[in-house]
């Protein structure tokens, strides 16, 4: 039982793989897991605040919301037509390979940073973010097949450089992408993060089981017909 | 003919003027342009990562499109130029009517104004549409749409914001906000910025347009698309490199000061200069001449002229020549301060050659007699005029921050005469890069 266990799962797996040309993620996983370690410790300048506020931008964020992305497009991509009526959970293969890659990414930012001796919560840091950006990415999923859904994770990353600093209150809690210190889950800031991204996460859970985006697929919901005609 | 109504670009147009309206309601402070056409439309290069991004995305996904529709076979018989316009146009479009309706939203904000509308900027800040679209092109015709679109977005976001924040000034005018630090009531676009956009924009173009795939995009490189990819490359490098040696000269500020001719001199004693922006709300030139005057008749030098400048000109020159800032939103009293300013920070401007080391200590105690100078120079001012002087500013409020404060509270209490020499005297001290000893103020 269990080598007709493994050689189903074994065959799901490559079957995966092979429907998606994985190959190049997993390259570009190491890679950005690698780039994004070594410049953990570096701020970026956000562009477009206003005279006299200044803010910035932890550089590992850019790898992450790149590596989600890169995961979600080439996951997606791999799909066959109508996931629903698949014998096989292509969704959860999506969803799997997807966390691989941030394994990954985690693994390659991790050995790179251990390399360099630094904290341990650097490490935690960088690869929080991945998870986080990913999770995001699925939950896109969630809300509309349409591939214009899978720049949710860019289209957060431009909202909180714009909008998420006021110059009387600082950082915004909905901005917690900005905060280096999130993942701690301390103060206002981290309780919004995990929150909203528990909230991901259940919608990811529904996709899992549903199958089915939130908004419909093109042949039964109106408002993605109509998004789609566009 | 590609029908016009069923395009992305007009549902992406909508949300990014939406965003365009809440980042300018959110930030888009009213002192920065009012009265003042050149920089409110110059505040709209801002507004470029909405109308960029429009742009791109809308293009990833008609590239997909085309991408879905190419066959394997497929002949392509129109140039080129004329396939990639008919799908990129919409995008363009839409951003240029975001960008458009930015301005409009900026103008209306910045009131009547006596400078000339600048179309040449409104025209120039739509130059980067057609870069930003051809990228999300060939993106989305090179890879699967669920990759190119998000890809498309991230790049034309890096593009703009990574490039604008770069310390390698020349890059940042390659991009376009860079235009958004234009300008203050004396200062205009130096349009050597705006060449090197404009440039930039439309020759990068060319080698972008090389890459544009014939059919169906192989997964293997053949030779005619490696050599197409090296030509593209090398042309690309060359633009760039073209374009930074143009930006070079341009420093972080792209600025240039307005000519002294536009600010005609009146008839007051000191003579005030200001320009038709700068009077465009109120007329405070007989303000600035009494403040000056009140300030000579209390002990301070007097001044011959006043101007108003941003750049490379000094606070108070040695020919009696003193540099206020002037800007349309500024009622009496930020004029005020401007004019008591004057002198405490031409103190603090001068070169006594003992910045840093063992002489720091001088410069921080001759900073605090500047600022003391400068916090009477405010009360009494603000006296005279029937003013609120800037609480950060009044004497009161620096109980027992050093020796100078402690000394100007007893100055303040002296005699008319003797308040004059010590005024006259600390300013000829600090001039001299000293700070003035208690015999000199007359104090006890």
């Amino acid at each position: 039982m269990l080598c007709a266990l493994r050689g189903r799962v074994g065959a799901a797996v490559r079957w995966a793989l092979a429907a998606r040309h994985a190959g190049w993620m997993w390259v570009g996983a190491v890679l950005c897991g690698a780039v994004a370690a070594v410049l953990s410790g570096v701020d970026l300048e956000i562009p477009f605040v206003p005279r006299g506020l200044r803010s910035t931008l932890p550089a590992p964020v850019v790898g992450a919301v790149l590596l989600a992305v890169v995961a979600s497009g080439v996951a997606r991509a791999g799909e066959p037509r109508g996931v629903r009526s698949q014998a096989r959970n292509v969704i959860a293969h999506s969803i799997a390979l997807q966390f691989a890659a941030v394994a990954l990414y985690s693994g390659a930012a991790v050995l790179v940073l251990a390399l360099g001796r630094m904290p341990l919560t650097e490490m935690a840091y960088v690869a929080s973010t991945a998870t986080a950006m990913a999770i995001i990415a699925m939950a896109a999923r969630w809300l509309s097949s349409h591939p214009v859904s899978g720049s949710l994770p860019v289209l957060y990353l431009v909202l909180v450089t714009l909008f998420g600093r006021s110059q009387e209150t600082g950082l915004r809690p909905w901005a917690w992408l900005l905060s280096r210190s999130w993942w701690t889950g301390e103060g206002m800031t981290g309780a919004v993060a995990y929150v909203s991204l528990g909230a991901c996460l259940l919608a990811v859970a529904i996709l899992l089981v549903t199958r089915r985006p939130f908004t419909g697929t093109a042949q039964d919901a109106p408002l993605l017909r109509f998004a789609s005609s566009y | 003919m590609l029908p016009w109504k069923k395009r992305p670009a007009w549902l992406l147009g909508l949300v990014g003027l939406a965003l365009a309206v809440v980042y300018i309601q959110s930030f888009a402070d009213v002192r920065q342009f009012e009265a003042h056409r050149e920089a409110a439309v110059a505040w709209t290069a801002l507004l470029l990562i909405m109308s960029c991004g429009v742009a791109s995305v809308s293009a990833a996904i008609e590239g997909g499109w085309d991408r879905k529709a190419t066959g394997p076979l497929e002949a392509t018989t129109r140039p080129a130029a004329l396939v990639v316009l008919a799908r990129i146009w919409p995008g363009v479009a839409a951003g240029a009517i975001i960008q458009l309706c930015g301005a409009a939203f900026l103008l209306a904000k910045a009131g009547p104004a006596p400078d000339t509308f600048p179309w040449w900027l409104i025209l120039a800040l739509w130059l980067p549409l057609p870069f930003h679209s051809l990228i999300g092109y060939l993106l989305g015709r090179s890879l699967r749409v669920f990759l190119a679109v998000p890809l498309a977005l991230l790049l034309s976001y890096g593009w703009l914001g990574f490039t604008w924040t770069s310390p390698f000034a020349p890059l940042r005018y390659l991009s376009g906000p860079a235009i958004s630090g234009c300008c203050t009531a004396t200062t205009t676009l130096d349009p050597r910025a705006l060449w090197v956009l404009a440039i930039f924009s439309a020759l990068a173009l060319l080698p972008l347009l090389l890459l544009v795939p014939k059919g169906r995009p192989k997964l293997k490189l053949t030779k005619a698309g490696l050599q197409r990819s090296v030509a593209a490359a090398l042309a690309l490098g060359m633009v760039v490199g073209a374009s930074l040696s143009l930006a070079a000269p341009l420093g972080y500020s792209p600025l240039l000061a307005l000519p002294a001719s536009d600010s005609p001199c009146d008839d007051n004693n000191p003579s005030v200069c200001l320009n038709d922006i700068q009077l465009s709300r109120a007329d405070h030139r007989a303000d600035i001449a009494e403040a000056f005057r009140s300030l000579e008749a209390l002990g301070l030098p007097a001044v011959r002229q006043v101007r108003s400048s941003d750049v490379g000109a000094m606070v108070l020159s040695e020919d009696g020549v003193a540099n206020v800032v002037v800007e349309p939103w500024m009622d009496r009293e930020p004029v005020l301060h401007s004019v008591a300013s004057t002198f405490s920070v031409a103190i603090q401007n001068q070169d006594c050659g003992n910045n840093g080391g063992g002489d720091g200590e001088a410069n921080i105690e001759r900073f605090d007699w500047a600022l003391a100078l400068e916090s009477w120079a405010e009360s009494e001012l603000a006296r005279s005029f029937g003013t609120q002087p800037p609480a950060a500013l009044s004497l009161e409020d620096f109980q027992g921050t050093g020796a100078a404060f402690k000394a100007w509270r007893e100055v303040r209490a002296a005699e008319p005469t003797a308040k004059k020499r010590a005024v006259s005297a600390t300013y000829e001290a600090l001039s001299r890069c000293s700070v003035p000893s208690a015999a000199e103020l007359g104090l006890p």
